[in-house]
């Protein structure tokens, strides 16, 4: 609707600037509120189990009856600097992505760095099969936008499977368009090379993994113990990479009620 | 799609776990000294952690030699020494423990005294030059600190922070959780205990537990 006598182009040339202010002031309330950052609480609910129980028996037979097969075969017949060097070359694509999330976080130096990396390895490092810049101790916290939202004090959500992603939250979504478009992947002209550069770094990561995948095949309830890895995760990555605190530690010994205190003595 | 998901599934499960985690394959102390088999009261909380990781080195530099069952000979006694572990069965379970009867307690602590022992002897097979560095030690209250060390892996390009939490039993510092770049051990169990609990109580999860310990004994076989 326009407002009346006026024209409805020229409303929209005033509306605009100042619903760009109101953005704006908007990300600056959101980057300051970074001191109120939002970590994800240990014992909170997870509203949409069923759900997610189905993804991640999905993700499983996925891998199972497709990935796993395939990675073994990369790794049997690609030697281990090969494998390097595709992970690294990956890695370095998704820097410009951690970058804008180091800045989106306030963390400018840490931003500062990722680009740093992401240039030398780019040049130098023959378009990332070299990690220059990790020789050149600049190594990165591969942050995401979850991580983001948490330091911008947006609460977590429900925590979330997806299928063919895996682990994510509510509050993670908007990272997955982030994401591809940050990378310069993207921006290539070639659809088919897109898709072969996706199923390689695909392949690459799950052998790079293996190991970790299999401790969490490996677990007494591996959908318990991967959610529980990811919000620890997150909320590691919303702390920039610090351990927790003491008193956090502490806190955490006195979970869930009923914990016997530090100082009590253990049944004989 | 599959990038991420094989990517976020396995970043988080990547970073971390304790000693069990099979990203951290090794560990050794700058301070040199002799391994003990059993905690002493004289001990403080920086040299009960470089026990265990001399021990942790030990094993692997036998790795091959040894075998599993001997690498879980000669790591028991350190993990027993060095770890309280019926204070950590009481942790893990949280509110749970209170529903154990005194067997299915004494059951549970022995089950997981193997099932630590059982991780770090499967996990800590092979030896390519690893390190554990001590940071740091904090007293967070009366009767609890925390190490802080570094593990870096063989060729230097990986590091990663292994916090260790002790607290003083009877005189003697022990190790009751481990934080592995911000994944904590004993959230993890936690968490998977308590829905094993929920679902299928204190029988699905000492059956889980020995079918666990069986897997990992005979992983690489």
């Amino acid at each position: 609707m326009s407002e009346p006598g006026r024209p409805p182009g020229r409303r929209a040339a005033r509306w605009r600037p100042c619903r760009s202010r109101q953005a704006l002031l908007g990300l600056v309330a959101l980057v300051l509120a970074g001191c109120a950052a939002a970590p994800t609480r240990p014992g909170a609910p997870d509203p949409v189990r069923g759900f997610n129980k189905r993804m991640f028996a999905f993700n499983n037979t996925m891998d199972r009856l497709v990935l796993k097969p395939v990675s073994n075969a990369y790794i049997k017949v690609t030697p281990k600097p090969v494998r390097t060097g595709v992970t690294n070359f990956f890695r370095n694509l998704g820097y410009p992505y951690v970058a804008a999330n180091d800045l989106l976080q306030g963390r400018v130096q840490a931003g500062v760095e990722t680009v740093d990396a992401f240039f030398w390895n780019t040049t130098v490092g023959i378009g990332g099969l070299f990690d220059v810049g990790g020789a050149m101790g600049l190594k990165p916290l591969e942050q995401n936008f979850g991580a983001t939202a948490g330091v911008w004090g947006v609460n977590e959500g429900a925590y979330l499977v997806l299928p063919l992603i895996g682990p994510s939250s509510l509050r993670a979504l908007p990272g997955i368009p982030l994401e591809i478009f940050s990378s310069p992947l993207y921006y290539t002209n070639s659809t088919g090379g897109q898709v072969a550069a996706k199923a390689v770094e695909t392949v690459n990561t799950r052998a790079r993994l293996r190991a970790q995948i299999q401790r969490v095949n490996e677990a007494l309830d591996p959908y318990a113990f991967l959610r529980s890895a990811y919000r620890q995760r997150q909320n590691y990555l919303i702390r920039g990479g610090r351990e927790s605190s003491g008193q956090e530690l502490l806190e955490e010994l006195n979970l869930p009620p009923g914990a016997p205190k530090p100082s009590a003595p253990p049944d004989p | 799609m599959n990038a991420r998901f094989v990517g976020a599934v396995m970043i988080m499960a990547g970073a971390i776990l304790a000693g069990s985690l099979p990203v951290a394959r090794a560990a050794e102390s700058p301070v040199a000294g002799q391994i003990q088999t059993q905690a002493t009261a004289q001990a403080g909380p920086v040299q009960v952690v470089e026990r265990l990781h001399q021990g942790l080195i030990e094993a692997m530099k036998k790795g091959k030699k040894l075998g599993f069952d001997g690498r879980y000979k000669l790591l028991e006694p350190i993990v027993t020494g060095t770890y309280d572990i019926p204070y950590v069965a009481r942790l893990t379970l949280g509110s749970h423990w209170g529903a154990l009867d005194e067997a299915q307690r004494k059951r549970f602590i022995g089950l997981l005294g193997r099932y630590t022992t059982t991780n770090y002897a499967a996990e800590f097979d092979r030896y390519d030059g690893q390190q554990f560095q001590t940071e740091s030690q904090q007293s967070l209250q009366q009767g609890v600190e925390s190490v802080k060390t570094r593990f870096t892996s063989g060729d230097g390009s990986k590091h990663h922070q292994f916090t260790y939490l002790l607290h003083r039993q009877e005189g003697a510092w022990r190790i009751i959780n481990v934080v592995v770049d911000g994944v904590s051990d004993l959230s993890l169990k936690r968490s998977e205990y308590s829905q094993v609990m929920q679902s299928g109580g204190f029988q699905a999860l000492a059956a889980r537990l020995k079918a666990s310990i069986d897997k990992l004994a005979h992983r690489n076989e």
